[in-house]
């Protein structure tokens, strides 16, 4: 696939997916911990760079009816998340757009300081 | 027979009045006898009896000279215009009007016409300013312009009060005569006579009250001795006629066009629509050109400037003679995708490297474009991602993927390994550039390592807290240009730890090259194709179109002759080629199987274009003709008037690579394909 073109979120706590340590997001774009995933503890961002999206699908969650598509990494296509893209519910609202990382899939390492 | 000698008087006395065309019988006679022509003499001998027309002999030469006049002759009859009939034993000239011309024509004969009389056609030029009308100055700005040149300057003056009222502005008066004051003191000067330099100078330049400062130079000048001297020091020519022409010259700057003709006007329009031709020229790539390429156009005559005259007769236009449009050959040689491409600044070798951990260096033979090994280097552990060679083409800087924590700069000509850089084993030098002494260069990545360093493989220099992706050093010499991931281009100055903001980009910038001038910077931005920036306003130039660039880097150039064209690789497996001005491709060129990573243009054989991609080949383009490559020989006879398409030949397998893309050109006159 030639050189993949990786870009980087910067920041002073990067997010890293777990399997191949591709910069996914960082700690200014988290907006909330309090999610669960298949796999257990889950993170809300804001912002992510490098990852591809699948096509979108209904799913019935917890808190309502939403359309996600899930999240990979683009590197090495692990299985990382879910987008929310549309959320039936008006109080769901403020997830749209936004990704969700299970914990468990993601690394978090320091990032350096930047001008 | 008869002539009776009283009649013939009276009629010829009736001739001369002007009054003449009454309803008096002997209009009807001429009639007839203008009808029947020659047969007059018949119709006079048959008829018989009447004196007039008895007049036979004489009368009917007379008539014979009126009939011979033409269109004048059937007015005559009948109108009041019996008067010129009158006037047809005098001048000819007369009777024929000046052609009626409308303002734009009678331009273009005055333009005409001063071209002639530049070439010296005094007498042509004369008839034609009689015959159409027109002419070529006004006499007073004649009479000014003969003065000038003859160095007369009290006439001149005259004559230039003479036209004040037809100058636009009144301080052109005055600068106009500030320029004949300060010709005519410097010829003083010249002369030797100081006495009328100086009343000259106090008399009547100074009260003009015009360029107080060079008034205070040119009272300077009074005491350079020798005339040597003083033509040294103030770059005059001397009072000769080449100085009035010069001075006329500048002069003429002043006059609006209607009263004297700007100089040369002819021989200008016609260097600019050649210069506009070729500046729309789609694939023009040669170095002779039929223009040789002159900033400056004053004092320059058409011969001095127009190298081919065939681009007068016929549109310039080229074909493809030099232009990379076919795939010359492909090379199998590495083993695994290969990654990067590039030429060395004196075009001699060729580097590719990719996944397959090997740096390969070709010697290229710039008349066959053909390349040869020349060394394979091995010693990398990981894919080589990034080439960067000294501007001295000796040696060049492999660098390697983000996990491989060092760089290896080769000795290109012996294969030899000539340093290791490697700081410390978490650092990622993905990138490199070399500073004009080939003796420092800068390396950086994505891990925020951003060193420069010397050929020992010492790091000198640390810039902190900046994740490169991508080096180029700028033409000062001292300052590199850098792309980070926060979409922008920064110059750093490492040494004395400057740096400053150069652009942003709303998206990644995934590589970026410089042309030779260093003024502008070809972008490849991810989703978005390619940008051209300039670097000294800092604004966006030109976006270019029809590449695909998500997934994967893609590396682009500038090539060509002086760098007028843009190429690039693309995720559609074709290699795409723009001209410089316009946003969409003049060629797409197709052949590779897989992604194309890179391609690099021959900075000395502007014909030639390399490109590798994923398929693992390196293919070479070059025009369809390889017997056409001897570009100054054959350029001179090619250029101008030749269709493009007459050269692709239909039976070679190589043709087919070939495309045009007319989904994507539209108003290309394209014969084949």
């Amino acid at each position: 696939m030639g050189r993949v073109y990786i870009e980087h979120p910067g920041g002073s706590k990067i997010f890293s997916c777990g399997e191949c340590c591709t910069p996914v997001t960082n700690r200014k774009s988290l907006i909330s911990t309090r999610f669960t995933g298949a796999t257990g503890r889950a993170f809300l961002f804001s912002s992510v760079v490098n990852l591809i999206y699948s096509s979108v699908q209904a799913r019935m969650m917890l808190t309502g009816r939403h359309m996600v598509r899930d999240v990979s990494c683009k590197y090495c296509s692990a299985k990382l998340g879910w987008i929310y893209e549309f959320a039936t519910d008006e109080s769901q609202r403020y997830k749209e757009g936004c990704v969700i990382l299970e914990r468990a899939l993601i690394v978090e390492t320091d990032g350096i300081e930047e001008l | 027979m008869t002539l009776n000698h009283g009649a013939f008087i009276d009629i010829l006395a009736s001739w001369e009045d002007p009054h003449y065309g009454g309803a008096s019988p002997p209009p009807r006679k001429k009639l007839k006898r203008t009808q029947g022509g020659v047969g007059c003499d018949e119709s006079c001998s048959s008829g018989g009896g009447k004196t007039e027309e008895s007049l036979g002999g004489t009368a009917s030469m007379q008539h014979q000279t009126e009939v011979t006049n033409g269109a004048s002759v059937p007015q005559l009859n009948g109108s009041s215009d019996g008067g010129s009939a009158v006037t047809v034993n005098g001048v000819k000239d007369e009777t024929k009007k000046a052609l009626k011309l409308d303002p734009i024509n009678r331009d273009m004969v005055r333009l005409i016409g001063q071209h002639l009389a530049n070439l010296g056609f005094q007498s042509t030029v004369e008839q034609l300013m009689a015959e159409s009308g027109c002419r070529l100055d006004h006499p007073e700005a004649r009479r000014f312009k003969s003065s000038v040149v003859e160095g007369d300057w009290q006439a001149a003056e005259a004559a230039l009060l003479e036209l004040q009222s037809m100058l636009n502005n009144t301080t052109h008066l005055t600068e106009m005569r500030f320029l004949i004051l300060e010709q005519k003191y410097m010829e003083l000067l010249e002369r030797g006579d100081d006495i009328g330099a100086l009343n000259c100078l106090r008399g009547e330049i100074s009260p003009l009250d015009h360029n107080i400062s060079r008034v205070h130079r040119l009272s300077s000048l009074i005491f350079y001795n020798n005339p040597a001297e003083l033509k040294k020091a103030t770059n005059w020519l001397g009072s000769g006629p080449e100085s009035h022409m010069a001075l006329m010259e500048r002069l003429s700057a002043y006059l609006p066009p209607s009263v004297m003709l700007p100089p040369r006007r002819l021989e200008r329009l016609v260097i600019q629509s050649v210069q506009h031709q070729v500046a729309t020229c789609e694939f023009h790539n040669t170095s002779i050109e039929p223009l040789l390429k002159v900033d400056n156009l004053e004092g320059l005559s058409l011969s001095d400037v127009v190298v081919s005259s065939s681009c007068l007769l016929t549109d310039h236009h080229c074909g493809k003679e030099h232009f990379p449009s076919t795939c010359l050959y492909t090379v199998t040689e590495h083993m695994d995708e290969v990654l990067v491409a590039a030429f060395s600044p004196n075009g001699r070798y060729l580097a590719t490297a990719g996944k397959d951990f090997s740096l390969l260096i070709w010697n290229v033979d710039n008349t066959t474009l053909k390349i040869s090994k020349r060394h394979c280097l091995d010693g990398h552990n990981f894919s080589i991602v990034f080439l960067s060679w000294s501007h001295d083409s000796t040696k060049i800087i492999a660098c390697m993927h983000e996990d491989a924590s060092e760089l290896i700069v080769w000795d290109a000509e012996r294969g030899k390994q000539v340093c290791k850089v490697s700081d410390s084993t978490s650092d990622s030098l993905t990138c490199a550039c070399w500073y004009k002494d080939n003796e420092r260069f800068v390396c950086g990545g994505l891990r925020g390592q951003f060193y420069l360093c010397n050929l020992e493989g010492a790091v000198l220099e640390r810039w902190e807290g900046v994740r490169v992706q991508s080096l180029a050093v700028h033409a000062d010499g001292k300052t590199v240009l850098a792309s980070d991931t926060h979409r922008r281009i920064r110059g750093y100055q490492l040494e004395t730890v400057q740096d400053y903001s150069i652009l942003q980009e709303d998206h990644g910038i995934m590589t970026f090259s410089l042309d030779t001038t260093g003024r502008f910077a070809l972008l490849n931005v991810t989703t978005q194709g390619l940008h051209l920036w300039d670097l000294n306003s800092r604004t966006l130039v030109r976006r270019f179109r029809g590449a695909t660039q998500k997934h994967c880097t893609i590396h682009s150039c500038f090539g060509g002759i002086n760098q007028d064209f843009i190429a690039s690789g693309s995720e559609d497996h074709k290699v795409y080629i723009w001209h410089r001005n316009q946003e969409l491709p003049v060629a797409v060129l197709s052949g590779h199987q897989l992604p194309v990573n890179c391609v690099t243009w021959n900075p000395v054989q502007p014909s030639m274009l390399v490109s590798v991609s994923d398929d693992r080949t390196i293919r070479i383009w070059g025009p369809s003709q390889t017997n056409r490559l001897n570009r100054d020989a054959d350029a001179a006879s090619t250029s101008g008037g030749l269709s493009d398409g007459d050269d692709d030949e239909p039976d070679s397998p190589r043709a087919s690579n070939f495309q045009f893309p007319h989904s994507l050109i539209s108003g290309l006159d394209i014969s084949s394909h």
